[in-house]
């Protein structure tokens, strides 16, 4: 099976009795890593999905489905009957009736009115039969003649008002409801023409003067600050994503598959290994971020396009905003990543990592909501907090704000709040108990070895 | 199964052992079961042209012990050195100096033959060309063509064992550590890595291997040491094994040593 060595045997010695000085070390051994992490991570077909094929796809797919389903949710509405049972005084009823078929009878009658359905009952019956029957009501009731809408007039002598009764709960009657508000309105409308003209009033004397309000933004700065007010928490959500499948993947995932003791064996630091697969979940992060904020660009500018005139304002991808932000959102990327890198490196397998990473999310999406709430604005006291201060730069500069104190120390206390996540990152996972396939670690537990000096490092870190 | 460079003679030096451990203890904290005592001050020398099989039933602190002298894990306790290097002050350049290779020493499932070996070449500070030459030559020898280029995910359990031995000796090192090396493969592949661990001898490397697998000792070991309840019984080779305890066979040997210990310590206790 297998075949015995033919001559020219060791056609040259690769190692005697030391190693080589050209083995890597400091960032080239931290490259090699990420390099092969990366070609792994890359190799996995949910990392692929994940980091590179939702990123360009779900905001087109997920727009165009909004779009498709607003215009069949329309046209739905549109196309709906309704019954709307007119009830109170006699005079009134048949008045309103009579306008009312004349108006409906212009365009497709999709409102029906009914004045049969209890004419004279006060308002708790009234109430009480417009209301759905329970579950557990017999056949007759569930088949009762009910309208989805009723108006009881009053009659004309006396100071009540007319009242509308819908059932909110009922899409159907909710529409019923909107088109009979608008029927009276227009009602409302007329009767207040009609007595304003018996007294010789005009329009100009009912209406001294219009009100128009116009902004002096251009149409394409009021979309940046539509998208400064989401995107920057978009850019959070996404490197989280991100980095979530490639963190498992080059921690829990490799013991999972038996390959720790193998990275074990490499002939490098504890360290540079550990800052190679970082390194490799930051850059996975950065590409999934980009890659969404890019494609969410798009099909946002391509959605208010097709919605046309109805949105006042104009979407432009902010390339050149993005590109001045592009230094944070990596050390963004870079500090999520050693977070997650090592929180996932606490469990055994896929399974155990993605339950940890789970929860762990919300400690960056909370503050991300935060960040975007509004009248918020990038200081030198908020950007000492890490997320939220990466949220606020973000959106400063979006809207081309120039806030260089602030943007320093964003950009000084993501360094150090990445550069305090790897130390994390490489203190817990060079734990002996934490490093070989098949070990996990709670927090609790974690504490308690640290507090009784019991955690004993892998080798050197 | 033979690396074509273990037929170039390594410069063993004299002056050193290749593998020297000395009152090696290892205790690990659990927290349910609190402090548990591996190895226990276990001593143990190798020189380079030797086998020296590590030999001793589950649980007697064979691969603890292996991967101390790995520098992997930390001694809590004693001295361990690979080639003069200290394991606890320099894990790393024991690292550089060893092949290890372990049911739990997994190929990376995404990556191909060649590019595992490539990878572990490079780490290795082997030059490009002399990489390539020298992956050529281990896909030769061990036979990887047919696979070479393939996902290891996709290998038999066979072809994965020749892959991993080609990952241990990429960088052709002169101490090498097995622990429990035939366990898991079926006769074709087992007699495969025998041959492989012959083949290491001859040129003066040094190979520490553990095993449970007494008839894999007999075969191949000059020298074995019998560990249990992570210390070491006796040493020697198995004429003198023989010789110490009156027994012919060595499973007869074996239990010969470990009723010692246990009347030994029974007093004691």
């Amino acid at each position: 099976m297998i075949r015995a060595p033919a001559n020219g045997y060791a056609r040259h010695r690769i190692m005697a009795s030391a190693p080589s000085p050209r083995a890597p070390r400091g960032w080239s051994a931290i490259y090699h890593v990420a390099a092969q992490e990366l070609r792994t991570s890359l190799r996995d077909r949910q990392t692929v999905v994940n980091s590179v094929v939702l990123p360009i796809v779900m905001y087109p797919i997920l727009f165009w489905l909004i779009l498709q389903g607003f215009l069949v949710v329309q046209g739905h509405k549109e196309r709906t009957t309704v019954e709307v049972a007119l009830v109170g005084a006699p005079e009134r009823v048949a008045q309103v009736q009579a306008q009312w078929m004349a108006e409906l009878d212009d365009g497709p009658n999709h409102t029906l009115l009914r004045t049969d359905w209890w004419p004279n009952a006060d308002v708790e019956t009234l109430r009480a039969n417009l209301r759905a029957p329970k579950a557990s009501a017999t056949q007759e009731e569930h088949s009762a003649d009910r309208p989805d809408a009723v108006l009881r007039l009053p009659d004309p002598s006396s100071d009540e008002s007319a009242q509308l009764f819908i059932e909110s709960t009922r899409s159907q009657s909710e529409l019923a409801g909107e088109r009979t508000s608008r029927l009276v309105g227009q009602w409302q409308r007329d009767l207040r023409d009609r007595a304003a003209q018996e007294k010789g009033l005009g329009d100009e004397d009912l209406d001294p003067f219009d009100v128009t309000s116009h902004t002096i933004t251009a149409e394409r700065d009021q979309g940046a600050f539509l998208l400064s007010l989401f995107l920057p928490m978009m850019i959070v959500f996404m490197a989280v994503m991100g980095a979530f499948f490639p963190a498992v993947d080059s921690t829990a995932g490799e013991k999972e598959r038996g390959t720790a003791e193998t990275t074990l064996l490499l002939p490098l630091s504890r360290e540079h290994v550990l800052l190679g697969k970082i390194l490799s979940t930051s850059t996975l992060a950065f590409i999934a971020t980009i890659l969404n904020l890019t494609f969410m660009g798009i099909a946002a500018r391509h959605l208010v396009g097709t919605l046309g005139p109805k949105v006042p304002f104009s979407i432009e991808f902010p390339f050149l905003a993005l590109l001045y932000s592009l230094p944070l959102i990596a050390l963004f990327c870079f500090f999520v990543s050693a977070v997650l890198t090592a929180l996932a490196g606490l469990t055994k397998s896929f399974k155990e990592g993605q339950a940890m990473l789970g929860p762990a999310q919300m400690a960056f999406i909370l503050p991300a909501i935060v960040g975007i709430m509004p009248g918020l604005k990038l200081s030198v006291v908020w950007a000492l907090i890490p997320v939220i201060n990466v949220v606020l730069a973000v959106r400063a500069i979006l809207v081309m704000e120039w806030l260089p104190i602030p943007y320093l120390t964003t950009a000084l206390v993501l360094c150090a709040s990445a550069w305090l996540a790897v130390r994390l990152c490489v203190r817990l996972l060079s734990l002996e108990a934490l490093a070989f396939a098949g070990s996990s670690m709670s927090l609790k537990d974690l504490f308690r070895r640290l507090r009784q000096g019991r955690a004993t490092p892998v080798g050197k870190p | 199964m033979q690396d074509p460079q273990s037929h170039a003679p390594a410069a063993a030096p004299a002056d050193r052992p290749a593998i020297e451990a000395t009152g090696l203890v290892k205790t690990f904290f659990d927290p349910e079961r609190g402090e548990v005592q591996a190895v226990r001050g276990l001593d143990l020398r190798c020189e380079y042209g030797e086998i020296f099989g590590l030999l001793g039933p589950n649980g007697a602190g064979k691969t603890t012990t292996l991967r101390m002298l790995a520098g992997i894990l930390v001694p809590t306790d004693g001295h361990a050195s690979i080639a003069g290097v200290d394991a606890a002050r320099d894990p790393m350049g024991v690292r550089q100096r060893i092949g290890f290779l372990s049911g739990s020493t997994g190929l990376y499932p995404r990556l191909t033959a060649r590019e595992t070996l490539r990878y572990f070449g490079q780490l290795h500070g082997i030059a490009k060309g002399p990489l390539e030459e020298r992956i050529e030559e281990l896909v030769e020898v061990f036979q990887l063509h047919e696979f070479a280029d393939g996902r290891c995910e996709a290998l038999s359990t066979g072809q994965k064992q020749r892959v991993n031995i080609a990952r241990a000796v990429v960088h052709d090192p002169e101490v090498l550590i097995l622990d429990e090396p035939t366990t898991g493969l079926d006769i074709m592949a087992a007699s495969d890595m025998i041959d492989f661990i012959e083949s290491r001898r001859s040129s003066g490397r040094c190979v520490l291997f553990s095993t449970h697998i007494l008839s894999e000792a007999e075969r191949l070991c000059d020298r074995i040491g019998v560990v249990d309840h992570g210390r070491t019984l006796a040493v020697g080779t198995l004429q003198e094994l023989r010789a110490e305890t009156g027994q012919e066979w060595l499973g007869d040997v074996f239990k010969e040593l470990v009723q010692r210990a246990a009347q030994e310590s029974a007093p004691a206790s």
